[in-house]
């Protein structure tokens, strides 16, 4: 075979070529690179391979549980035992939990009659799972049961507020007068006035209730939370922001108001102080979903894995067929990805199931998007009734709107 | 609205609070069931499965966590493994054709990470009586303790169908894939991963480059020269190719027959010292004309590495030509585009200085480093890069 020859700088120049090629091989293969999902055999028998439950709330619950195992029938241990899960669920958001919960109540879950305090518990679990109509069965027997029990009035009202029947809301929380601390009820009516067109006279009525004597440090903190919340989407971002942080200063298990206090600093662009307000170890994907979103447009590092992994959470939850969480899964496509036509129909979706401020923006602005006004119109028509002013909410309806 | 939270306090003068929503974080809990081809003989069936389950469900019921540190270590999981074994065994069940069928389920665990966690993953059998394609497939995991959760089996083949098992829908009939779309679908399958593992495993991938980077150029005097003719390179090439090629696929087929079982630790560790000594070699010549021979020496250890991989994709007797088949060509593939690329590239830099000093000699030194590196990390076990 005979040999070719090359000038000097075609040689040079296939040097650097080869060098780039070389280069571009490593890349290539460093970007395919991918954690593997195969199994594997730790190397170190010390190696932690995940972290459970421990300490001394956990020894209650396990206390409990022997207890409960030895008297199935003991319905003071089984609701204990309830409450300590709901407890340490609404800090972590683990819906492993609620369903410990109902395994403790198992023996009355399946009752044609179940006791009072059972209906109540289950009616929570429900809302939180927002089985939304089972749970307004529960509470409608309940309140026939227990009528100067002030508690299922106000899941009442708080369940019928979500379900946006605003008239029967506010006839449970008239319910509550005289059961109870009258702060509660101005609190019950407060939060379906707010939503329903009239945040200045709630704000008014929780500004005025605040300043009576006597009031709790716990009351005043859900007082202030609602407060924000209503200010929040009444427009009123200084105000909304000192109350949403009085209420997540003296409640770090808050996870709401602290899911509030995120989605303002959002709106404001202040997503640095996202990123702080929820640390990359917080185990509440909600709270991460606004950090996502936050380290997505500060092209943080840890962006694209926390994207990841709220993304392979969702994917899990669609394939066991949970639909809890469309209005974060939305929101991911939405804000995260910036994919408004995979998150219109979830979007539409979830506007069946709850109609809250943030379920009407995330199906307007992915139907802006993508120009579809027809999916928009119900979430159009609802801010029209409720006189929504929340101004993300404004701009979205012109969007879609003529 | 929401915050029923610390109205239950108020009222209630109780600690439930649950007024913010419990949400999107944390799905509830499931167990992921893969089915693979049943493997038919003369009178019975016998169906494998992967099984995951997460180990903060198996820690609720049979203890995981021995000392209550609120961690669950790879030691308390291998303790528990009889315990978990005799839990799972119990809760799967089978019939074909209204015949019962055995649950296996076999030691040791092994280890994977799932989107809520970290889950054992464990392989199990179904051995039934006679021939059919309907399973009748019944499975009570957790139930009792956890009535939301879920057992989710895939069923590999043509339409990965996907089959759901709650609390109150214990019993389905699954449908079993027929060997054809079955063995088309592994053999595909296995050339991807065979592709994959040549290209995201990097030690492979060097090792190549560092037997490849000396062909183009021959020793004279001491020194590197180039090659004057393309032949004789070309010939270099497929010899040192075809020999790493040879040798790997001999170990391979002979781990992953189950004839020859080396620690993966030694192998991994064998395998970052044989990229170590490729690339010295490059600087200081020891091996010259015979680079085929370490070649093939050196490729007979880099075989056991992929049988790792391949064990990795749960391997089952009756697919095991097919996807070894595949693995291999997939990994040739994966060869022959590395190749194709670098050697005219290299033949036509061949007398530049840069290819001689930049490119063997700093890259030799490199690929030497990296690999002096895995090999600390291999044989200690302290990460030192990531990777």
């Amino acid at each position: 075979m005979s040999d070719f020859h090359f000038s000097a700088a075609l040689r040079r120049r296939a040097g650097v070529l080869a060098a780039g090629a070389l280069v571009l091989v490593v890349v290539v293969t460093a970007r395919l690179y991918r954690p593997s999902d195969a199994p594997f055999s730790p190397h170190d028998d010390a190696e932690v391979l995940e972290h459970v439950p421990a300490g001394a709330a956990q020894s209650q619950v396990r206390r409990l549980e022997a207890q409960l195992a030895r008297n199935p029938g003991d319905l003071g241990l089984a609701t204990q035992l309830v409450r300590l899960h709901l407890a340490t669920a609404r800090r972590t958001g683990d819906a492993r939990l609620l369903s410990y919960a109902e395994a403790a109540l198992a023996p009355w879950w399946e009752l044609p009659q179940p006791p009072p305090e059972v209906l109540l518990l289950r009616a929570t679990i429900e809302q939180t799972r927002h089985e939304f109509a089972a749970s307004l069965v529960d509470l409608d027997r309940l309140v026939a049961l227990t009528p100067q029990d002030p508690q299922p009035w106000l899941t009442r009202a708080t369940v019928l507020g979500v379900l946006s029947r605003y008239d029967e809301a506010r006839a449970s929380c008239e319910k509550l007068a005289g059961l109870t601390r009258p702060i509660v009820q101005v609190v019950c009516k407060a939060g379906i006035d707010g939503a329903s067109g009239h945040a200045t006279e709630a704000v008014a009525a929780l500004t005025s209730a605040l300043t009576a004597r006597g009031v709790d440090p716990a009351e005043v903190a859900w007082a202030r939370s609602v407060r924000g919340e209503i200010s929040l989407y009444a427009g009123d971002q200084a105000a909304a922001e000192r109350d949403l942080r009085a209420a997540v200063a003296s409640d770090a298990d808050d996870v709401y108001s602290r899911g509030l206090l995120g989605d303002l600093l959002l709106d404001a662009h202040r997503d640095a102080e996202v990123v702080a307000l929820v640390a990359p170890e917080e185990v509440n994907e909600v709270l991460l979903l606004r950090r996502a979103i936050a380290a997505t447009r500060l092209h943080a590092a840890g962006a694209s894995a926390l994207s990841a992994r709220l993304h392979a959470s969702t994917d899990a939850l669609r394939e066991r067929g949970d639909a809890t969480h469309q209005r974060e899964e939305a929101r991911l496509y939405l804000e995260v990805d910036g994919d408004a036509a995979r998150a219109l129909p979830v979007a539409v979706a979830n506007w069946k199931v709850q109609h809250e401020p943030w379920d009407a923006r995330v199906l307007l602005e992915s139907a802006a998007l993508v120009g579809d006004r027809g999916a928009a119109a119900p979430a159009v028509a609802w801010a029209r009734t409720t006189k929504c002013a929340w101004p993300p909410v404004v701009t979205a309806v012109g969007k879609v709107s003529p | 609205m929401r915050r029923l939270s610390v109205a239950l306090c108020l009222v209630a003068g109780v600690a439930v609070s649950l007024g913010s929503r419990v949400a999107f974080g944390h799905k509830p809990s499931d167990s992921y069931l893969r089915m693979s081809e049943p493997r038919l003989e003369p009178d019975r069936t016998i169906v494998s499965l992967r099984w995951d389950i997460a180990l903060r469900d198996l820690d609720r019921v049979v203890q995981l966590d021995a000392d209550h540190d609120g961690k669950v270590t790879w030691r308390e999981l291998k303790t528990a493994d009889p315990a978990i074994r005799a839990l799972l065994t119990d809760k799967l069940h089978a019939r074909l054709a209204e015949r019962p069928c055995t649950t296996r389920v076999e030691p040791p665990p092994r280890v994977v990470q799932h989107s809520d966690g970290a889950y054992a993953v464990y392989a199990a059998a179904l051995t039934c009586p006679g021939r059919a394609d309907q399973l009748e497939l019944t499975y009570d995991l957790f139930f009792d303790v956890d009535p939301q959760h879920r057992g989710l089996v895939r069923v590999a083949g043509g339409g990965e169908a996907l089959v759901v098992y709650a609390k109150q829908a214990r019993l389905h009939d699954v449908t079993l894939p027929t060997g054809q779309e079955q063995r088309q679908g592994r053999l595909v399958g296995a050339i991807g991963e065979g592709i994959h593992h040549i290209w995201t495993g990097y030690d492979h991938m060097l090792f190549l480059v560092a037997l490849l980077l000396p062909a183009v150029l021959r020793r004279r005097d001491g020194r590197w020269v180039p090659v004057d003719g393309l032949g004789p390179a070309l010939l270099d090439v497929l010899k040192v190719v075809s020999s790493f090629t040879l040798a790997h696929s001999i170990t391979l087929s002979l781990a992953a027959l189950g004839l020859l079982a080396l620690p993966t630790r030694l192998v991994e560790s064998a395998i970052a010292i044989s990229v170590v000594l490729a690339a010295l070699n490059n600087l200081v010549p020891v091996v010259r004309a015979d680079r085929w021979l370490a070649a093939f020496s050196l490729g007979l250890l880099h075989g056991f590495g992929f049988s790792s991989t391949l064990a990795d994709l749960g391997l089952e007797r009756s697919a095991l030509v097919p996807t070894l088949f595949g693995f291999n060509i997939g990994v040739e593939f994966g060869q022959a585009a590395v190749v194709a690329a670098f050697v005219p590239l290299a033949y036509a830099a061949r007398r530049s200085r840069f290819y001689r000093v930049g490119l063997l000699g700093v890259g030799s030194a490199v690929i030497a480093l990296l690999a002096a590196i895995w090999l600390y990390e291999r044989a200690t076990g302290n990460p030192v890069i990531s990777g």
